[in-house]
């Protein structure tokens, strides 16, 4: 079994990246690809739904640090869904819960972003 | 490596290569002695990711990402505390005074680095990076069973 594997989808306009396994220093290049991949394309929503994720380390939060604020200035984001109970309380000991949007479903985390959309 | 108070053995020790494939078995190794020794799910976490946090500052930054060298971590859960200790030859780790954690600092900075030495701090009661009678460089963190943050 793969240590993490990362798939990628259209959900209209926003990019769901679903990484599966855990994000550490061994893991993390590949989830990073995926989150510069889809910004690269010109798909600047993004949503990571962290339902297969076991844990997440610091390199790949400081992924998430490191390309937040770029995505922002293009009028995108990055936000969480379906987070277990362990990698939510990492990101709250951090407070990446104040930096990132985490949505409690996939579906909420899409909703988000069209709620941004004026009129 | 004499324990916090029996002068025995720690109860497991472990050693393992420098290569960042490990980490993870490092990681679950810990989580599941810190379960079996009487933390919840998700101190016994916090914990593993702290240690996984330590064990990569070794790989990465104390052996700067070189293959061949070995890690060393000792774990002892006897008593009121878990503690821990990395040992390693590589270049020191030290304890640098880091400021207070401001993530939205960071962020506008697009500093990524230091997470980790944070995530260590937050989650366990002491850390402290010294040397070892036996001249290697140590990490040594403790979490306590009872937990007072007030107090440690």
């Amino acid at each position: 079994m793969p240590d993490l594997t990362v798939e990628s989808r259209q959900v209209g306009d926003v990019t769901v990246i679903c990484p599966e396994g855990f994000i550490n220093a061994h893991t993390v290049r590949q989830f990073e690809q995926s989150l510069s991949r889809a910004l690269e394309d010109g798909n600047q929503k993004l949503l990571i739904n962290g339902s297969g994720l076991a844990y997440i380390a610091s390199a790949g939060l400081g992924v998430i640090m490191g390309l937040i604020e770029e995505t922002r200035a293009k009028g995108g984001d990055i936000r969480l869904a379906e987070l277990n109970d362990t990698v939510r309380n990492i990101f709250e000991v951090l407070g990446f819960n104040h930096l990132c949007k985490i949505l409690s479903s996939e579906k909420e985390g899409v909703a988000s972003y069209q709620a941004d959309t004026p009129g | 490596m004499p324990t916090k108070s029996s002068g025995t053995r720690a109860l497991m020790e472990l050693r393992f290569p420098s290569d960042s494939k490990y980490l993870h078995m490092v990681h679950e190794l810990t989580r599941l002695l810190a379960e079996t020794t009487g933390f919840d799910a998700t101190e016994a976490e916090n914990i593993a990711l702290a240690v996984d946090e330590a064990t990569t500052n070794v790989v990465q930054h104390a052996y700067q990402g070189e293959p061949g060298h070995e890690i060393e971590v000792h774990f002892d859960p006897e008593g009121d505390s878990l503690d821990i200790v990395i040992l390693h030859d590589g270049k020191p780790l030290e304890s640098v005074p880091v400021p207070d954690f401001d993530l939205d600092e960071l962020v506008a900075e697009h500093k990524t680095g230091g997470l980790g030495l944070t995530i260590m701090r937050q989650m366990m009661d002491k850390v402290e990076h010294t040397k070892a009678g036996t001249g290697k460089n140590m990490c040594v963190m403790v979490r306590y069973k009872q937990r007072d943050r007030a107090e440690s």
